[in-house]
């Protein structure tokens, strides 16, 4: 294998760990919210704003309906996590997840923490995510399938994804009719602060962190002068592997201070699986097959 | 791009399913280019911008913020005049942010906070955690963030949008429904 064709070519069974990372994230992001979707799906009518594929709604389905395709998304998301029939789950848990997170999302709040997921769900379903790694490729019973560009993919594009997500953040910040002034860090001060308000109104409590470090102004500076680089230097990431990771473990720190500063849980981020494309996750395995 | 497993034997290393590239190629092209078709938003008033889901322009974090602001809210008040705040999770599904949104929408963008505060009222007769209150106010707060935050103290200026008395003989409507999460992102 010549050295550029390995360069854009990845082992299958890395494809494989990352398809099952992202389902069994997703297996345990929907189970707990098992009791609470049904109620959602039952909220004022009044209250539908429907958005992504729900838009071709004009009005709430019947709640029994939203409910089984919620229990189906789960029993797609079981299958899909185990690789199994990956040709017809593949797409068909992409197209239930989708629906079942733009649902939750069309009653007057986006949850923007759910986009990526649904973006690598689809990019997952859409490639041979379970050649390996599988209870398709223990069925098939065959050596595993050699390194090659239809396993590498499906992983930069997820990591392009990502970084688009990123960029679009931080275009966001400057885009402003004031510009870059958010870089000052005031805009993202208060933004803490208004958060932290919120949350006392209507019951919860604002992080303490955030009362702590208010009065550091130079620390909100340091803050937004970071994330816009993390977030406007998103690109970079995609120049190669080291850069790659670089930029996954700071995105990963910045959720990780988020959740510290603000008390606001990007999930799918602060758990790690949103960045798994970016790293030799196969190796993973060759530690459980060692350790046994 | 979903090609036929490759079963009991090792791949040949240069060997594509017909197409497959050029499915995966038109793929990748579709996806980025609906993932940044959003940036047009920024194109438009700022008022008449909008998101959605899962291709979103990530407004989040980039609203410019002022030292006051203003909040909608619940307040219950207790038969000696005393006022609590009202947790999200009786006002509503969905979690904090969610709920607050929703109420927002109601009580601000349709000015319909007395109606809220009717279908509220006798919904929060029946919830346990109500049981002392009398009436429920749906107010709008302004506060002064700087205030808040360096004295640990969230109090501010409140006008009252709308208000009723919780009748202490009926069932829950099926308005709107009560759920515990913990599910929070920023708008």
């Amino acid at each position: 294998m010549s050295s550029v064709r390995r360069a854009v070519s990845a082992p299958a069974a890395r494809l494989g760990l990352v398809r099952a990372l992202v389902g069994g994230y997703t297996l345990v992001y929907l189970a707990r919210r098992r009791t609470m979707l049904p109620k959602v799906v039952r909220t004022d009518p009044a209250m539908f704003a429907p958005v992504g594929p729900v838009r071709v709604l004009r009005r709430p389905v019947p709640a029994p309906v939203a409910d089984a395709l919620n229990d189906a998304t789960l029993v797609s998301t079981a299958l899909f996590t185990l690789g199994a029939g990956h040709r017809l789950i593949g797409p068909l848990h992409s197209a239930l997840l989708s629906w079942t997170l733009s649902y939750r999302n069309s009653w007057s709040m986006i949850f923007h923490s759910d986009n990526a997921l649904v973006v690598h769900t689809l990019v997952l379903g859409a490639s041979r995510a379970a050649d390996a790694v599988s209870a398709d490729a223990l069925l098939a019973r065959g050596p595993e399938p050699a390194p090659h560009p239809r396993y590498h993919w499906p992983l930069r594009l997820m990591n392009a994804s990502s970084t688009a997500v990123y960029l679009l953040s931080g275009i966001s910040k400057v885009a402003r009719a004031d510009g870059w002034s958010w870089v000052r860090g005031d805009s993202l001060r208060r933004q803490i602060a208004i958060d932290g308000v919120r949350k006392e109104v209507f019951g919860s409590h604002a992080a303490p962190t955030a009362y702590a470090l208010y009065r550091h102004k130079a620390l909100f500076t340091l803050f937004a002068v970071g994330s816009l680089i993390l977030e406007l230097g998103a690109p970079i990431s995609l120049l190669g592997h080291r850069f790659g990771r670089l930029w996954a473990v700071s995105w990963f720190g910045m959720h990780w201070g988020i959740r510290v500063i603000m008390g606001i849980k990007f999930r799918y981020q602060l758990s790690g699986v949103a960045f798994a494309a970016w790293f030799d996750v196969e190796h993973l395995l060759d530690f459980a097959r060692r350790a046994r | 791009m979903n090609g036929p497993s490759q079963k009991g034997a090792v791949m040949n290393e240069d060997l594509w399913a017909p197409h497959e590239r050029g499915r995966a190629t038109l793929f990748a092209l579709l996806l980025m280019g609906a993932m940044l078709w959003p940036l047009r938003q920024h194109l438009r008033p700022a008022d008449r911008r909008v998101d959605g889901f899962p291709l979103s322009y990530y407004p989040m974090f980039s609203k410019r913020r002022r030292q006051h602001a203003h909040v909608v809210y619940a307040v219950g008040i207790l038969a000696d005049d005393s006022r609590r705040r009202l947790r999200h999770s009786v006002l509503g599904s969905g979690g904090l942010n969610q709920v607050r949104h929703q109420l927002y929408r109601v009580a601000i963008t349709e000015d319909h906070a007395q109606q809220y505060a009717d279908a509220l009222a006798p919904r929060l007769a029946a919830h346990p955690s109500c049981a002392d209150l009398v009436r429920v106010e749906i107010v709008r707060g302004e506060f002064d963030l700087d205030t808040c935050l360096l004295d640990h103290r969230v109090e501010g200026t409140e006008t009252v949008l709308a208000t009723a008395d919780i009748p202490r003989v009926t069932a829950a409507p099926p308005a709107f429904v009560v759920v515990e999460t913990s599910e929070q992102v920023p708008a």
